[in-house]
């Protein structure tokens, strides 16, 4: 069985259910949805397709262990995920985006074959967030004017913000 | 409009700055100086100033206000939030800012501390210490204590007096301490906790290690058995008694090389790490169902005619000539299984296989490798001794081929996605992939 997603700039995909499901915002709108198309004014067609490539390629994936957010975060990305990712930035933004809105905690918690209530309290830590993990691989290590460059971000602090921030810093550091 | 990383909602970046803020004070600091955002997020976000760093060394000997001023903003932020502390002074502090450190820690007191990390490099500030824990009510919320060089006994008293059940790990580095220190000053500890580094375990007790350690990381060999370890990380292969061992990392040298065979009957899982190879027709562990081996260590494992399948995550390995290990992983990986013949080897002895991830040098082994699937899969022309090879992979639900050859004829790639259609239908696949290595 399938139904059908139609995205912001109109296209129409024709998703199995089991698969469509696996998107926590989905699965909410399909009980409502019956046979109509489920609209997703928010996503475009592009980075719908990247979404479910990335469900069906998880989908066989086994329950994540449970998580009680105690567990410390890694950056570890699996090796399928790291290719998976390995886009454009605007597109990578695109793809956090998304899943933030469709409730996938980036590529978020959402595991597939976890029920939802499951996912959103349990698997935050697992290789789900990717597209976090990724942001903050490219951050770490690097100073604040390479991080400017990297994300294209402009410098709004005054001379007297940043000499502020800098004595701020100055005594606190990893050892 | 293009989106940039500032057009992600700030809960999203959140998740994208608190696991780096938690991990590195520097990082923590780059991610303040970008931009006003940026920093309204970090200054505002309490669980992004749980990293404490308190190190003092020559260099800040005229600078201490400014430090404790530092600190005591960083506090400020951190709100209630437990704290990581690190404690690593490089001189002791001079005594007229004993006072000024005092009152900064009453802002933090004990009780908030989640992690201790020591390190004194010359001499325990006791003074300090002693001072504040007249009126503190304790470590009642320290999960985990790292003692590096010197230690302060009055301290370690109070953790020991005060810690609560969260209390779980407990590393010494840098020193070999006294039996005296387990025996007098940290009974309470020893009772919490799960998981401990120690050089030598025989340190803490001549007898055994109590039952509630269950996690051990140890420098040297082992020698008074240990029957409650269930994870043990080492140097030296264990030549103990492991009665209730399920998981052994090694990282061996050439020094520590095993001297005899040795048997793990619970073992069930195995990694590796080197430098040196080891052979693993000596250990001996029949529930093993999973072993890792780092990449050079997969190489050496070749050389030696062991025929291996393994990733750099998940992998096992199967010794053709001795057939010891019954290996039941139900997700395998298979690096370059040469000849088919030895795919169906490691099948007889994975029954449980139900994903397959096969990676091929050349295009005719993956020929082979779907052939083999293929004739297991039709089982109206099976003999008896087939029908048995059927049922071993009957529970495979997903297979992928990669192909790591360079060059891609297209009558070799055709051939195979035909084979992998055939393997398909005939197996009732509910997953079937064939993706080049990149």
């Amino acid at each position: 069985m399938s139904i059908t997603i139609v995205t912001s700039d109109n296209e129409q995909f024709c998703v199995e259910k089991l698969v469509a499901q696996r998107i926590a915002l989905i699965e909410d709108m399909v009980e409502n949805a019956g046979d109509r198309p489920i609209p997703l004014p928010n996503v475009t067609a592009s980075v719908l397709r990247k979404i479910l490539e990335y469900c069906e390629h998880h989908k066989n994936d086994p329950l994540p262990p449970y998580d009680d957010g105690s567990r410390s975060r890694t950056t570890h990305i699996s090796e399928w995920d790291q290719k998976f990712i390995t886009v454009d930035q605007e597109m990578l933004f695109e793809i956090i985006l998304a899943a933030n809105y469709l409730e996938m905690k980036p590529l978020l918690y959402v595991r597939l074959n976890v029920p939802r209530v499951q996912c959103l309290t349990a698997c935050n830590a697992v290789a789900g967030d990717i597209g976090c993990k990724t942001v903050a691989n490219m951050i770490k290590g690097k100073s604040p004017e390479e991080i400017r460059k990297l994300f294209n971000i402009v410098n709004n602090f005054t001379p007297e913000e940043e000499a502020q921030i800098r004595k701020e810093a100055e005594w606190a550091e990893d050892r | 409009m293009p989106i940039n990383i500032n057009g992600l909602p700030p809960e999203v970046l959140l998740d994208i700055f608190v696991p780096l803020a938690q991990a590195s004070v520097n990082d923590r600091g780059s991610l303040m100086s970008v931009c006003r955002l940026w920093r309204d997020l970090v200054v505002e976000t309490s669980s992004m100033w749980t990293k404490f760093i308190v190190h003092f060394t020559w260099k800040h000997r005229g600078h201490l206000e400014d430090m404790i001023a530092s600190l005591e903003l960083q506090l400020s932020r951190a709100s209630i939030q437990h704290l990581d502390v690190t404690w690593a002074n490089g001189m002791k502090l001079p005594h007229p800012m004993v006072p000024r450190f005092c009152e900064l820690l009453r802002r933090a007191p004990f009780s908030r501390w989640r992690s201790l990390s020591l390190h004194y490099e010359y001499g325990a500030d006791t003074e300090m210490f002693l001072n504040l824990l007249k009126d503190d009510p304790g470590f009642v919320n320290l999960e985990s204590l790292r003692l590096i060089s010197l230690v302060s006994d009055g301290l370690l008293r109070h953790v020991n007096e005060t810690i609560g059940p969260r209390f779980r790990s407990l590393t010494i580095v840098g020193q070999k301490p006294s039996a005296d220190l387990f025996q007098k000053s940290l009974t309470n500890v020893l009772k919490y906790l799960s998981s401990i580094e120690i050089y030598d375990p025989g340190s803490i007790s001549s007898d055994t290690l109590p039952p509630n350690i269950s996690e051990l990381t140890t420098h040297c060999r082992p020698n008074s058995p240990l029957p409650y370890i269930a994870t043990l990380h080492s140097t030296f292969i264990p030549s103990g008694n492991f009665p209730s061992l399920t998981t052994l990392h090694l990282k061996v040298s050439p020094s520590a090389l095993m001297r005899s065979p040795i048997t793990i009957p619970t073992l069930q899982h195995l990694l590796i790490r080197g430098p040196i190879y080891i052979p693993l027709e000596e250990i001996h562990a029949p529930l093993l169902c999973s072993l890792t081996l780092s990449y050079d260590l997969v190489t050496a494992a070749q050389k030696s005619s062991v025929i291996y399948v393994a990733n750099y995550t998940l992998g096992v390995v199967f010794d053709q000539s001795t057939t010891k290990y019954t290996l039941t992983p139900s997700k395998l990986n298979v690096l370059q299984p040469f000849q088919a013949d030895i795919l169906e080897s490691i099948l007889l002895h994975s029954p449980t296989v139900t994903s397959l991830r096969i990676a091929c040098e050349e295009a005719r082994t993956a020929q082979m490798v779907l052939e083999f699937l293929l004739r297991r899969s039709n089982i109206e022309n099976m003999t008896q001794g087939d029908i048995v090879q059927f049922a071993i992979c009957s529970q495979l639900i997903s297979l992928e081929i990669i192909a790591m050859w360079d060059i891609v004829e297209a009558r070799e790639e055709s051939k195979i996605q035909i084979l992998m259609h055939q393997v398909q239908e005939l197996r009732h696949l509910q997953s079937i992939r064939y993706s080049h290595f990149v």
